[in-house]
């Protein structure tokens, strides 16, 4: 198995001085599907948003197929970005776009500027689109609008616009955070089939370690900006588990729905 | 004395203190401009029957004469409408904080439109007419200056106000500038575009008012011309005509919104 | 044949809305009949009357600092007797608190044909009335400033004020108990704000009032504009610049407060 991803040292300071990362160090390997646990504030989110630099490191080197993402120019990051496909805990669409131009946003790193801009996706881009769209069991979906759609239906969309990039890698940040149980079994069901049969690398975050157990190749543990644990599902004992939530315990299980639901309205001023 | 009783007095002595600010600078107020109170009140009666004697009935004798200068007015406020959203649409995108290509373009072109913005309407017309000379053309632009400085504001503030997710989203996928702005800034700003683009037509319609009384043409004209001249039955219809488009444009504006958000 | 992507709707909607503008714009631009040599010569005249501009004298500041207090008084007082007057109205015309009606109703009338008249109309048939004067600016201010007092003051009432309201009725209080002890009181912050507001804007619109004779700073920008006398001009077209925008920041931090207050 080839290393995808190598994480070395990787620091982030926020301007406010907090330190959301303080030196991780992390090989993931193709075909890898790890879940990373740890209680919120705690710095996965951070973690995988500096993968691709949406948010950008303090420290450390990240290293992905041979190019350091973190001295990346614009062109060689958007090189990179385009093989990274990325889940978001609050799906993240355009809501005034219809549910297939969401998920050919995938492609937009593999054009032109100009023909990104005019919508000029290809027809066999459409049709694979649309064909990921059937596979999760949006066929009737297609062309509603993003904001017609159930809070379970638009994360669906939100796995299909990752894999229409056909990826090495998935970054998936809570995804199933604001799903109802049944919805979060779906999307988690989705992401994992996926990622295995078109041999996708995932690294997802979770707060629920029962799902993180259930689904992942290995497990990784954040407290505090440091890895606490890693290892594979088996190996994390109740013993490691309370370590990690030590304090948070009442996360471990919970749908942590009403704590990071965002600004309903969108406004600036809140 | 306990601490409630003495936050309440405090709170008593505070808002004494501003009464007593708000009568002196009344005081100051009414005597700088030499503002004689008795006169004002008779002065109100007078008014109304102005209003009410001299300008009723509506001379409505030759109405045609004034479709030339509604259709001037309409003629005005699409042409200014249309091309002061295009130029605020561009000065909008450099301008909003999350679209902007630099900080200092940013701030230079906040600082030229605030200006644009707080100079007043009527100074602009007046400056254009000695210009561009009397006439269509110095109206027209003095319209374009006040919805660019109008729109620009509105439509930047729109654009800051989006859902920053989406664009997030976008930009993790590889996508360049121009298609995150194409792919996920423009759809959500559609609604505020055309919502204030519409509302811009409405303030045209009512600028041409004032155009007129600096000879930048419009149904403005029409009345300073007839008060001029004391031909207040006129001057009453040109008013009811005003009247009569505003409100027939802002019911149009509003079905608009109605149908398209 | 290609696969379309997009939701159909929206669309058509979007692209209904810029073909009308264009279709409308095109015709507009035609029937305006701009001539394109007054078009260069206005702008041929820019570097000369840039330059007058540019001849920066202080002469009359002190007398355009004078007449823009005049019209900052003005402002200040329309609005003063605006507010008096509106609260009387709103209270009477709202529809949790209407003593009748009927008589709302025409009341209601009234107000949207006063506010549907542009402020420089009212101002210039003051001036036609009264004469030339700080008094006229006041009187053709009145009407606008208190017909937008009374709509906001209304709406809010009726918003806001319904629960006390409902209360103070259902002990039985009387239509004055109701207006003094319920809706003032929890309405008196949003009324400041919108107090400051409309000071903000009849300050905005005084400055160019004297323009059409209604005393202040504008009738000095008149004087200037008519006698070409550009210079003095740029001074005072930079103090009204300066007011205002002192003015607009002063009420986005009110509005602003109030805001957090209100949450």
């Amino acid at each position: 198995m080839t290393i995808l991803l190598e994480i070395k040292g990787l620091t982030k300071k926020y301007n406010a001085g907090t330190v959301a990362l303080d030196g991780i160090d992390l090989q993931v390997k193709s075909k890898e599907f790890i879940a990373v646990i740890g209680p919120s504030g705690a710095g996965k989110s951070t973690l995988l948003r500096c993968i691709n630099r949406l948010v950008e490191p303090t420290s450390g080197s990240i290293d992905f197929l041979g190019q350091r993402v973190e001295k990346a120019n614009s062109r060689d990051l958007r090189h990179v970005r385009s093989q990274i496909g990325m889940i978001f805990q609050h799906y993240n669409l355009v809501s005034r776009l219809s549910v297939l131009e969401n998920v050919l946003h995938g492609r937009l790193g593999y054009m032109s500027s100009i023909a990104g801009v005019f919508n000029r996706y290809s027809e066999e881009d459409k049709k694979k689109a649309i064909a990921l769209l059937h596979k999760v069991g949006l066929e009737n979906e297609v062309y509603k609008r993003a904001d017609e759609l159930s809070g379970g239906q638009k994360q669906r969309v939100g796995v299909c616009r990752a894999l229409a990039q056909q990826p090495q890698l998935i970054l998936a940040d809570e995804p199933i955070a604001s799903l109802d149980p049944k919805s979060s079994a779906v999307v988690m069901d989705a992401i994992h089939r996926n990622c295995t049969e078109q041999g996708i690398a995932c690294l997802v975050n979770l707060h629920q370690v029962e799902v993180a157990k259930q689904y992942a190749s290995r497990i990784i543990g954040i407290k505090n900006g440091k890895m606490v644990f890693d290892g594979p599902p088996e190996a994390l004992t109740d013993y490691h588990a309370a370590l990690i939530y030590e304090g948070k315990e009442s996360q471990m299980y919970q749908q942590q729905v009403a704590e990071e639901q965002p600004n309903p309205t969108g406004r600036k001023y809140a | 004395m306990n601490r409630a009783e003495m936050l309440a007095r405090q709170r008593k002595a505070k808002r004494l203190l501003s009464l007593l600010l708000f009568v002196a600078a009344t005081l100051f107020s009414v005597w700088f401009i030499e503002f004689d109170i008795m006169e004002f009140l008779s002065g109100i009666p007078l008014f109304l029957n102005f209003l009410f004697v001299d300008f009723m009935p509506p001379n409505l004798d030759d109405l045609s004469k004034y479709l030339q200068p509604v259709l001037d007015t309409l003629a005005f406020g699409v042409v200014a409408t249309v091309l002061s959203s295009v130029i605020a649409l561009i000065i909008a995108f450099l301008m909003a904080h999350n679209t902007s290509p630099h900080p200092v373009v940013r701030v230079v072109l906040r600082s030229i439109i605030s200006f644009i913005r707080n100079v007043p309407f009527l100074v602009w017309a007046a400056i254009l007419v000695v210009l561009f000379g009397v006439g269509t053309m110095p109206g027209i632009f003095a319209l374009i200056l006040l919805g660019i400085g109008f729109l620009s504001r509105l439509y930047a503030e729109s654009i800051e106000e989006i859902d920053k997710h989406a664009v997030e989203a976008v930009e993790a996928t590889g996508a360049t500038y121009l298609q995150k702005l194409r792919q996920a800034i423009i759809p959500q700003f559609m609604p505020g575009y055309i919502s204030w683009t519409l509302f811009m037509f409405e303030i045209t319609i009512r600028a041409s008012a004032i155009l007129g009384i600096v000879g930048a043409g419009g149904i403005g004209s029409q009345i300073k011309l007839t008060m001029d001249l004391f031909q207040y039955s006129s001057t009453a219809t040109v008013v009811v005509i005003m009247i009569i488009m505003i409100l027939v444009v802002e019911y149009v504006t509003q079905r608009i919104r109605e149908r398209l958000l | 044949m290609k696969i379309p992507i997009s939701h159909k709707a929206t669309k058509r909607n979007q692209r209904l809305f810029f073909l009308v503008m264009i279709v409308l714009f095109v015709p507009c631009l035609f029937y305006l009949n701009l001539s394109a040599t007054q078009f260069a010569e206005g702008i041929a005249r820019i570097p000369d009357i840039a330059k007058q501009f540019l001849q920066i004298s202080l002469d009359d500041l002190p007398k355009l600092l004078t007449e823009l207090l005049t019209s900052v008084i003005i402002a200040f007082l329309s609005v003063v007797i605006s507010v008096i007057v509106a609260l009387l109205l709103s209270f009477v015309i709202a529809d949790t608190t209407a003593p009748n009606r009927h008589v709302a109703k025409v009341l209601r009338v009234i107000v949207v044909v006063i506010r549907t008249i542009p402020t420089t109309i009212w101002v210039l048939l003051a001036v036609a009335s009264m004469g030339f004067g700080s008094m006229a600016g006041v009187l053709g201010l009145l009407f606008p400033t208190t017909s937008f007092l009374i709509k906001s003051f209304t709406a809010q009432i009726d918003e806001a004020g319904k629960d006390s309201v409902e209360a103070i009725r259902a002990l039985g209080g009387t239509w004055w108990h109701v207006v003094c002890n319920g809706a003032i009181p929890t309405l008196y912050t949003t009324f400041l704000a919108l107090i400051a507001f409309n000071f903000e804007m009849t300050v905005a619109e005084t400055v160019i009032l004297g323009m059409v004779g209604a005393g202040g700073i504008g009738v000095l920008l008149q004087e200037y504009i008519s006698y070409y006398e550009f210079a003095p001009l740029l001074m005072g077209i930079l103090v009204v610049f300066i007011t205002l925008f002192l003015l607009e920041m002063m009420t986005n931090q009110i509005r602003k407060r109030l805001n957090s207050q209100a949450r």
